[in-house]
Parts: structure tokens; C-alpha cells; sequence
């Protein structure tokens, strides 16, 4: 882990929500780039924090106030952050049960700062509700998040219902848990996978650039 | 141990190994029926497992509910020699849900920061815009142009229109200025400052400036300020044979 995300891990443990602003600002002042900084910084603070659960160094309690002033942090460095409209759409939500929001938040936020319109739909999102929203909204993209194993199997399900839809929406599937399991029988053949923001930044490159979008 | 069976809180009796010898009926509800303590702990938690082994201690854990759904428990467990008691609280939802409380709270606070910011952003557009139109340069005739000022002549309105004003003289070839203050309301000293340096300027390229529609209001700060190339006149006048 690098010595930055440790340090921001103990900025929000403490729940200091100015220290860990001005933190992620020091940083984009020295240069780094949006998408470093919540994958290197923001998601590797949060894994220590994990790490640091799974030691017993910390609470579930701790976990909640670290994961408040991660959500807040992240919510003021995005409204200081440029953005170029485009008008693609990218709905997100979670799997149903599925409570682990950080993730697709911070993709969603650099979905918007590369132009596209965003909806965040949330965590456990029962699929009627995915389904009716999309419907309303036509999203060009539909990402799902899944973070504990055992939510795994009603991927399938949201995954092909969602891709269905009659304006045939993008499936894109981001996991943490990709980087371990193979989630391509869970999912349809055209699902996109992204196990982290450079992926991300390249597809939505490509995008823009109008090549073909059909690798994973 | 007949009370083990009715236990309130999920509780089992386990060996050294960690297998299950006697569980609570509450236990069986949260966990279904189990042999083994290590099969309802969450995969992230397994290295706690080892800890609740080796000593009497409390830890927070991941264990699988019935449907093999991950939830928080509070694990306490207390050794007699080879064998030990160990008992599972649930960690408090109501907290969890203060927590969300408060973070939606924050959040919208934060939202209606932002949204004050972009408006701020915005008026503060629209008032460059409003004074950049406050001083237009308008033609009479072809050699005779008029600035009629309004508002307050400030900084602002100077800094502004002042280049825009130069460049706008030099650029049509015009020989005659009148500035109409007519419109204007107060005069502060740093905009009648910068007022006199647009007046050096146009007097480089040779303007002939008269000020007209000069209140009563207005004549301390220009008496104080007077700039020497400055003509006032009580109106303005075209010369016939010069009208475009
Ligand atoms: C914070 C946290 C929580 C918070 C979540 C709050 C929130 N609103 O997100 C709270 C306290 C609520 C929580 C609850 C629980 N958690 Co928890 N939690 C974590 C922790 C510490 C960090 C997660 C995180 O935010 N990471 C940072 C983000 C950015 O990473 P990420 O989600 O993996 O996303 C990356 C990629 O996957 C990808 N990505 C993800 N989504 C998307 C979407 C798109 C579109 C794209 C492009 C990319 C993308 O992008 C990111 C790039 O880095 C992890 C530890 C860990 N190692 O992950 C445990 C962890 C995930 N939790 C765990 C557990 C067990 C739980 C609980 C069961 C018990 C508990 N601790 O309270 C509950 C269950 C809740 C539920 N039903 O979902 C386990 C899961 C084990 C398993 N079996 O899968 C973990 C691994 C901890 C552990 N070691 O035991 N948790």
C-alpha cells in the first residue's frame, strides 16, 4: 500500500473531513489526475481500511464513519473538478443486498467528468426498480456493482434482463472482486468488465473516439 | 447445560478443533445447523477465527446467516480448559441507519454549497456582462463618438470597459468624445482613478474629450480628480457637415 492512501485512511478514520479534502486537493495541485487519485489514493485508503478490520484494529463503527467522510470527501473534490458535456447517459446502481457504493460512485464521478450524464441509482437496487428507471431515463450504459461474493449469482439476472431492454443498453459489470473470479458466466457475452478507473478512462477514451466498444 | 438450547442470543459450545458440540435454537435460526464454527465465518474474517481460538476475547466478524448472507456480528467466546462458550450479538443496525442519516444530511448541505457556489459563479457572470454594456461606444457622426455611463462608476465598470472603450476609438478613427454621465449614480475613488487613466489614453490618440450631464452629486469627486484635458460642456454638438 502507498504511504498517501495509508495516510488518507487515517485522515478518515478520524472522520476529518477538511484534513482529507485538502488532502486529495494537495495532490491534484502536485499534478495527479483524477483517476489516480481515486484508484491509487481513495480506493487503496479504503482496502487499508479493510485491512485494518480484518486485523482487529478496528470496528465496523470506525468502518462507517471512515466510509461518510470517504463519500463526502470525494463529493467536494468532484465539485471542484472540470467538466465537458458530451450527453451520454451512464446509469449505476448495486445488486440487490449489495450495500458497497464507494466503488461505482467514484466511476460515476469520472463518467461525469469525461462529459457523460450520470444517474446514481444506489445500493440494493431491486431490479423492477433498475428496470422501470432505465426505461424512463434510456441510459446508453448500465453499470452494476458487486462487492461480497455471495451476491454473485443474481448478476445473471439484472445482466440479461437489463441488457434486453428495448433501446439495448451497455452492460458494464465493476468488481473488486474481477481481479479473483472469472464473473463471465454470471454475466452476458456483451458485458463489459472493469476492474479499475484506467480501464474505465481507456474505454470511455475509445468512446469518444468512436471505435468499437465491444471488448472487455 | 439444558439452558444452552434457549438461549436469546445465537450461542454454541465448541471443542479446540472449533467443532460445534451444542448449539442454542437461536443459533440454528440466524445459522441453520452447523458442525463447524469456521463454516459460517465470512472469508475476511477468518484471521479473527484464529484469534477467538487461542483466547478468551470479543471480536467483530463477518458470519454467514441462513441464505449465506455476510452480516456483522459481535463475537465473544470464553474457554474452560478444552472447551468454550461462544455467543454472537448483532452489531446494532440503528446505527447504521444514524450514520445514513447523517451522511444524506451532509450531503445535502454540501449539494446546496455547491449549488450557492455555481450561482454565485453565474451573478457573478452576469454582472461582468451587465457592465461590460454599461459604457458602450456609440457613433454619432464619423468623427464624433458618444460613451453614455451608467450605474456607478466604479472599478468594476472601469475595469471592465476600459480597454474595450480605447480600443474601440482608436479602431474607428474617431476624433470627438463625449461622455454622457448623465446616468450616473455614485463615484468612487478608485473608479474615477481608473476613469482618468482610459481619459490619458484617449488623449494619446489624440481624442477630444468633453464631459457632459455632469450632477450636481458628481462635482466634488470630479473637481478633486479634475483631469487637465478634460472639457465640460453642457451639451453636445455635432458638427452638421460631419453627420454620417
Ligand atoms: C467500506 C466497507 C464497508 C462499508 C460500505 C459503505 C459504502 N457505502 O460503500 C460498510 C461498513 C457499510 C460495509 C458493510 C459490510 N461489509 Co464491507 N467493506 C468495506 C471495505 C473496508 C471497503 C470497500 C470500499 O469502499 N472500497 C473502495 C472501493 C473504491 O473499492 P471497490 O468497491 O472494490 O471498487 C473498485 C473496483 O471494484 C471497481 N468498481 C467497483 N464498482 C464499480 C463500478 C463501475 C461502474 C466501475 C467502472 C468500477 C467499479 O472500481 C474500484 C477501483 O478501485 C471493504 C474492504 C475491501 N477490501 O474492499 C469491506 C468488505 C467489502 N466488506 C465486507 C463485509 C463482510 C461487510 C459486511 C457483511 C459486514 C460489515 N463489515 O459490516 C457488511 C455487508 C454490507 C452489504 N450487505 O453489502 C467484506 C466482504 C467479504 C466478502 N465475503 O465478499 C470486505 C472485503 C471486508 C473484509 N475483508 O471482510 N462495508
Amino acid at each position: 500500500m502507498n504511504t498517501e492512501a495509508v495516510k488518507l485512511a487515517h485522515l478518515l478514520l478520524e472522520g476529518d473531513a477538511d484534513a482529507s479534502f485538502a488532502f486529495l486537493c494537495d495532490l491534484r495541485e502536485q499534478g495527479w489526475p483524477s483517476v489516480d487519485i481515486y484508484q491509487r489514493i481513495v480506493s487503496g485508503a479504503m482496502q487499508h481500511i479493510g485491512e485494518l478490520w480484518e486485523q482487529d484494529h478496528i470496528s465496523v463503527a470506525d468502518e462507517h464513519l471512515a466510509t461518510a467522510t470517504c463519500d463526502f470527501m470525494i463529493s467536494r473534490y468532484h465539485a471542484q473538478t472540470k467538466q465537458k458535456k458530451l450527453g451520454h447517459k451512464a446509469m449505476f446502481l448495486c445488486v440487490a443486498e449489495e450495500q458497497h457504493t464507494l466503488g461505482m460512485r467514484m466511476a460515476s464521478l469520472l463518467f461525469e467528468e469525461n462529459g457523460w450524464k450520470t444517474k446514481m441509482m444506489g445500493a440494493n437496487l431491486p431490479l423492477e426498480h433498475a428496470v422501470s428507471a432505465a426505461q424512463k431515463w434510456q441510459p446508453d450504459v448500465i453499470c452494476l456493482s458487486v462487492t461480497i461474493l455471495y451476491h454473485v449469482p443474481v448478476l445473471k439476472m439484472y445482466a440479461e434482463t437489463l441488457e434486453s431492454l428495448p433501446f439495448h443498453p451497455k452492460i458494464m459489470v465493476g468488481s473488486r472482486l474481477l481481479s479473483m473470479y472469472d464473473l463471465s458466466p454470471y454475466c452476458t457475452p456483451n458485458t463489459l468488465f472493469m476492474t479499475d478507473y484506467k480501464k474505465l478512462i481507456g474505454w470511455m477514451n475509445d468512446q469518444s473516439e468512436g471505435k468499437a466498444s465491444g471488448a472487455s | 447445560m439444558g439452558h444452552l438450547k434457549s438461549m436469546p442470543l445465537p450461542t454454541f459450545r465448541i471443542d479446540r478443533a472449533l467443532h460445534v458440540l451444542e448449539c442454542s435454537d437461536s443459533a440454528v435460526r440466524r445459522f441453520g445447523n452447523q458442525w463447524h464454527l469456521a463454516s459460517i465465518v465470512d472469508e475476511g474474517s477468518q484471521r479473527k477465527l484464529m484469534k477467538l481460538q487461542e483466547q478468551s476475547t470479543t471480536v467483530e466478524m463477518a458470519l454467514l446467516t441462513v441464505g449465506l448472507k455476510p452480516e456483522a456480528f459481535s463475537v465473544s467466546i470464553q474457554w474452560e480448559t478444552d472447551e468454550a462458550y461462544v455467543q454472537c450479538v448483532e452489531l446494532d443496525r440503528k446505527l447504521a441507519r444514524l450514520e445514513q442519516m447523517v451522511r444524506q444530511q451532509q450531503q445535502r448541505l454540501a449539494e446546496a454549497d455547491f449549488q450557492l457556489m455555481e450561482k454565485k459563479e453565474e451573478a457573478e457572470a452576469v454582472l461582468v456582462k451587465m457592465k461590460e454594456r454599461s459604457a458602450p461606444l456609440i457613433a454619432l457622426s464619423n468623427s464624433t463618438a458618444l460613451i453614455p455611463m451608467f450605474g456607478d462608476l466604479d472599478s468594476a465598470l472601469m475595469e471592465h470597459t476600459k480597454d474595450a472603450l480605447s480600443h474601440g476609438f482608436y479602431e474607428r478613427d474617431f476624433e470627438q468624445l463625449y461622455i454622457d454621465f448623465t446616468a450616473v449614480d455614485t463615484i468612487t475613488m478608485s473608479g474615477i482613478e481608473q476613469f482618468n487613466q482610459l481619459v490619458d489614453i484617449l488623449l494619446l490618440l489624440d481624442a477630444s474629450i468633453r464631459i457632459v450631464g455632469v450632477k450636481p452629486t458628481h462635482a466634488p469627486f470630479l473637481k478633486n480628480h479634475r483631469h487637465s484635458g478634460l472639457i465640460y460642456a453642457s451639451s453636445i454638438q455635432i458638427k452638421s457637415e460631419s453627420l454620417s
